[in-house]
């Protein structure tokens, strides 16, 4: 940390916000935490993408099972051991990936949308609206997001969307809390006063000008919240809300091996390293996020 | 951090240390410490019925009958005579039972319970619907009591086992609102060689031995207090076992059963019991109703991988009925795994070529049935049938079998019968008017099989009515209206100390905690 | 005078939010498709049963009439009976909540103790390496699934070193306290019973240990961040003008201002954690509201689903107030409108 962002001096022709985005580039280079989970986040990616072309045994993702060789302990030829019906771990680990990364991503950016709509409408319009749409925030605040998941999802029925669907209904206050107090203190700066002066309609000077200003936080607030959701997911799936099979979901993996742990324990060990190494890379990166984007911890 | 860490962990060892010196107070009682897989819920017999609250209410209550092996014996009852047509049946009651409080248990204690159950409609009372109402039960005497049944009810007996006698004068100290049902929640009003003990919910129940049963005990050493130890997991159930922390384990798979015959001083009791399970087809649905559907879908079904794919000791089905049970037919000709018989029926359907779906419906979590899903899931890929495996919570699951229209395709079922009678194997499960509960989910419906079991119901003559299963059996199995897949083994791991134990292939994995006794159980 | 007005009126306004969390709760569990009658009369009870249940449990009755039926027994205290069980659902709450809150309060505890001296080593060493240490062990815990993490730890110190035992609150054949708050290692202290004390603690710690990764990583950011703050003021740098050692400053004046942003987040991480005691418990066979709130769900028995979640919206609304509270002893200058 020898160097400081000081010295270097960006092209003066692009507009003050692609400058600040140069800036934080710049930063989160220097930070190499959040490189390692970057470079860790990457790799992962490249494995969905690839998963099934360098799966071994892709077909076992599929509903291929081995009545033959069933809970067999890593070997050459089954990396990872094989689990009850004897599926190749390791390939379904890989033919996971996507889900993984897919259910934390529908999450969070379900719970953005809904959590920025509300929190924007409150703080931008005040008054009745403010008051109904943050009691209602206040009310889903009360409770755990995971015990009203677990009731939201049961309700719903069990599978991977409705976990999806049940987390996300539960996950949007904290969002709101936060876009509606961007909003509020936004609300007063004068260039959004002159965009309402020029007579922009208010949808306008929400979306065009107070929401852009506010969008480190959130995205800050995404990042880091995007552990937490996979974690939850995992935690649903475990609990036997998940994924139908042959569906190779992590949590669902860890729950069908948990009859066979300690003595088979390579069954449910290996998903819960691959949802491990997952979320540790996501909050090594969200970690330089936030210290780039965040300026109270700009230090 | 690495300091308050270090220090941690020594606080910890000093924890451990602390914990060895404590004694658990022993004297010289027989304590046995059975590890059941499931809670006690309630203890109520007009309200509880799954196999751990079986196994306490058979221990704290009398029943008029008692399921001993695989007979059926009169307990609190003397003599019996039935009239001719099966509807009128005389029970003469021993007039030295009493209830724990020292009164007698006589006739108007019987038909004080029978109608408690009739009154509160709990789950145990669809034995009698439509057979008894709360006219059919009299005293005619101090010790005689009469049941006039609405129709004639052949296997009347047979449901007996779960008719216990209650304390009518507990019951209606605490009457309240609800005819006593907080009351005996968590107590007992029985006359039963134990009594309840300790009861913490979700943790921990225990039974407290009767030192004066009036109907003696069959051994000196018999236990003189149950703790049921709730151990929701099969890995710590061997561990406890063999550490001697239990001295009975309830729920065993294979390889744990290895374990245990392997080490010296504890056994495993394996046994073929009469819970059953099929995987049965919707006879009403789109693709299902077409049988060259249902034998296609039987042919591709890999029967002799389940018992590998199985952690439990399985015995494959003959039929529709498994072998154990009196009456059931040995020769008929079922589909086994052959995938060309498969493509054969196929090709008979008006689908030859397949390229359709079907919904797998089954208890989300129960890995058994997840298991025989995906063999079948394999098995269909070849006729290009798509199998969608469809885990669903119980409740949804039971909803979906109210009707034909919202029945699954094809839903795994596991049956019981409620008493040793090939009535309550098929009446409830191939008799068209038993549509939308559960175990009909196949909704299947002949009019031949439906006379025959009407008509087995109300006759006296036993071999007659053999006859009429029989012949039931093979009209069933001609229609293939579902999968018949295996019986499953009760399981149950014991120290070689617990003597007394007999199998019952009804109420397989409840055990009779009045029969057992202890020779110096070793306890940790 | 004001103060104590302020905290007057938030626990008034939690009544309201408790009704909004029981129409909410009560509007889920009753959009419910499965069959809740099924759960009381019996897998192989026939229709004529099913109704006679509905109308005892007044499902026959138009919604807004359950909900207003519902609310009102609430109020006198009756909380409705699972179906499943047909138990009272206040009766097993009454069981099961001391055994969630004895293990939150222990992982909180732990949570505290190595998560506040962890930010604090991070923050004075800022941006070196004890910090990155820190930081990079606080977020390595946090990213574990707890329920997976629960079994390692099983299979480690319970298995194989035997240090600890791997489930339930206490053995089997010893007998837990005479119930004063329902939590076995402080009735058991309060009884002087020290053999169920020590045993009670050993069930406790590693189910604790394990629930309170989860929040290490906050506890730890948010120290450092707020000791940062507090050293970086203009004070501070007076001070150590005028040569008072460092480690007086640190303890007797950083850490009382870096206290009150750490008080703020226990006290929310406290709700976290009781969430995550479901995996934990679940895993450790720990009979409380986790396990309870489980197994009722996956069985859609709504009625202890709708006491659990109120129990939980009264215990929130009512330790966020309580961090109110204190941070306001420990900063008088917060004024209450």
């Amino acid at each position: 940390m020898a160097e400081t962002p000081v010295l270097v001096q960006p092209d003066r022709d692009g507009s003050p916000r692609l400058e600040n985005f140069r800036r934080a580039v710049y930063r989160f280079r220097t930070n190499t935490l959040s490189m390692i989970g970057l470079i860790m986040l990457i790799f992962i990616v490249v494995i969905a993408v690839t998963a099934p072309y360098i799966a071994p045994h892709p077909e076992d993702a599929l509903g291929k099972t081995r009545v033959t060789a069933r809970l067999v302990a890593p070997n050459a030829e089954f990396p990872f051991g094989t689990d009850n019906v004897g599926r190749d771990i390791f390939s379904r680990l890989l033919l996971g990936t996507g889900l993984a990364l897919q259910v934390g991503i529908v999450i969070i950016v379900l719970a953005t949308t809904i959590g920025v709509t509300i929190g924007a409408l409150s703080g931008y319009f005040g008054g009745w609206v403010d008051e109904i749409l943050m009691r209602l925030t206040d009310i889903f605040l009360t409770v755990p997001a995971l015990i009203l998941a677990i009731a939201v999802t049961a309700a719903l029925g069990k599978g991977i969307i409705n976990v999806m669907i049940g987390i996300a209904l539960v996950w949007w206050p904290g969002f709101a809390r936060l876009t509606r107090s961007l909003v509020l203190s936004l609300k007063e700066e004068p260039f959004v006063e002159a965009a309402r002066g020029l007579g922009a309609s208010h949808l306008r000077v929400l979306f065009r000008h107070v929401l852009p200003n506010a969008l480190s936080p959130i995205i800050v607030k995404m990042s880091t919240d995007f552990g937490f959701a996979v974690l939850t997911a995992a935690a649903l799936s475990f609990i036997g809300l998940g994924a139908q099979p042959p569906t190779p979901e992590w949590g669902s993996m860890i729950n069908e091996g948990r009859d066979y742990f300690p003595q088979q324990w390579w069954v449910a060990t290996f998903p819960g390293m691959a949802i491990f190494l997952l979320v540790f890379s996501w909050n090594l990166l969200g970690d330089g996020l936030r210290d780039v984007l965040d300026p109270r911890s700009r230090r | 951090m690495t300091f308050s860490r270090s220090r941690l962990f020594i606080f910890s060892l000093l924890i451990c240390f602390l914990g060895s010196f404590t004694v658990l107070a022993q004297d010289d009682e027989n304590v046995l410490l059975y590890g059941g897989n499931q809670d006690i819920d309630n203890i109520d017999p007009a309200v509880g019925e799954n196999y751990s609250i079986n196994a306490a209410l058979v221990s704290l209550y009398d029943p008029l009958f008692i399921l001993r092996g695989e007979e059926i014996e009169p307990l609190l009852v003397d003599t019996w005579e039935v009239s001719d047509d099966a509807t009128v049946w005389t029970f003469n009651l021993k007039q030295n039972a009493t209830f724990h409080d020292g009164s007698p248990v006589n006739a108007a204690a019987v038909v004080y319970s029978f109608n408690r159950l009739l009154e509160i409609q709990g789950p145990p009372v669809y034995r009698w619907a439509g057979i008894a109402d709360l006219t059919s039960a009299q005293a005619t005497d101090e010790f005689t009591v009469q049941f006039t049944l609405l129709q004639p009810f052949a296997p009347f007996i047979g449901t007996l086992t779960q008719l216990y006698i209650v304390n009518p004068a507990i019951v209606e100290a605490n009457r309240g609102e609800d005819f006593g049902q907080t009351y005996l929640k968590e107590q007992d009003a029985g006359s039963g060689p134990f009594t309840v003990g300790r009861w913490e919910i979700g943790n921990l129940y225990e039974f407290v031995a009767v030192p004066e049963y009036w109907g003696g005990w069959s051994s000196e050493n018999h236990p003189d207090r149950v703790l049921w130890i709730i151990r929701r997991d099969s890995a710590s159930q061997v561990n406890s076992l063999l550490a001697n922390e239990t001295h009975i384990a309830d729920t065993i798979d294979l390889r744990d059963a290895e374990r245990i015959n392997g080490t010296e001083g504890y056994h495993v009791e394996s046994n073929a019991g009469l819970f059953v399970n099929t995987l049965k087809f919707n006879t009403q649905g789109e693709y299902t109703s077409d049988l060259n559907v249902r034998m296609a879908v039987s042919y591709a079904m890999n029967y002799e991988a389940l018992p590998q794919v199985l952690d439990i000791p399985v015995e494959l089905m003959p039929g529709p009925t498994p072998l154990g049970m009196a009456g059931s037919v040995a020769d008929l000709e079922v589909p086994t795994f052959d995938l060309d018989r498969a493509r054969e029926y196929l090709a008979q359907s008006p689908w030859p070529e397949g390229g359709f779906a079907l919904d797998y419906v089954y208890v989300s979590g129960l890995t058994f049935e997840e298991v025989a899903g995906l063999v079948l899931l394999e098995g269909l890929a070849e006729l290009n049938i798509t199998l969608n495996m469809t885990p669903m919570l119980w409740p949804d699951m039971v909803a979906s079998c109210s009707a034909p229209e919202s029945g699954p395709d094809i839903v795994n079922i596991y049956t019981q019968p409620a008493y040793l009678d090939m009535d309550a194997h098929l009446f409830n499960q191939y008799h068209s008017t038993q549509w939308g509960s559960y175990n009909s989910c196949g909704f299947y419906s002949n009019e031949q099989v439906d006379t025959l079991l009407s008509d087995a119901r109300v006759t006296g003559d036993q071999a007659a009515r053999l006859e009429m299963y029989a012949e039931a059996q093979r009209l069933i199995a001609a229609d293939q209206p579902a999968i018949w897949t295996y019986s499953q083994n009760a399981v149950l791991g014991f120290n070689d100390c617990i003597g007394g134990y007999v199998f019952r292939p009804l109420e397989s994995l409840s055990v009779l905690f009045r029969d057992l006794s202890m020779d110096n159980c070793p306890t940790a | 005078m004001l103060f104590r007005y302020y905290f007057l009126r938030r626990l008034i306004l939690i009544i309201p939010l408790l009704l909004g969390l029981s129409l909410l709760t009560f509007f889920i569990a009753r959009v419910l498709p499965g069959d809740p009658v099924g759960l009381a009369a019996g897998p192989q009870a026939t229709q004529e049963i099913k109704e006679a249940l509905r109308r005892e449990f007044g499902l026959d009755q138009p919604l807004p009439v359950q909900y207003v039926t519902y609310v009102l027994d609430l109020f006198r205290g009756d909380w409705g009976q699972s179906l499943y069980s047909r138990r009272d659902v206040s009766a097993d709450i009454a069981v099961y909540f001391p055994a969630t809150l004895e293990l939150t309060i222990t992982a909180i505890v732990f949570a505290t103790l190595l998560g506040v001296p962890a930010g604090m080593i991070s923050a004075i060493y800022r941006s070196q390496l004890p910090d990155h240490i820190t930081r990079v062990l606080a977020l390595f815990f946090v990213s574990f699934p707890a329920f997976w993490l629960a079994m390692i730890f099983q299979l480690i110190f319970g298995l194989e070193l035997n240090w600890f035992p791997i489930g339930r609150r206490l053995n089997a054949l010893a007998t837990p306290p005479e119930a004063i708050t329902g939590m076995y290692t402080l009735d058991s202290l309060l009884r002087l019973d020290f053999g169920t004390f020590a045993l009670s603690l050993q069930h406790l710690i590693l189910p604790a240990l394990v629930l309170s990764f989860g929040s290490l990583a906050s506890i730890t950011r948010i120290t450092r961040a707020s000791m940062l703050e507090a050293l970086d003021k203009d004070s501070v740098r007076m001070e150590r003008a005028l040569g008072i050692p460092y480690r007086v400053i640190v303890t007797k004046y950083v850490l009382r201002s870096a206290l009150i942003a750490t008080v703020t987040i226990i006290s929310l991480e406290f709700g976290w954690l009781m969430a995550g005691a479901v995996l934990v418990e679940t895993i450790f066979d720990w009979p409380g509201m986790g396990l309870y709130a489980v197994e009722s769900s996956l069985r859609l028995d709504f009625q202890p689903i709708m006491g659990i979640t109120i129990v939980y919206g009264i215990v929130f609304s009512l330790i966020n107030i309580l961090a109110d509270f204190i941070v306001g002893v420990l900063d008088p200058r917060i004024r209450y409108g």
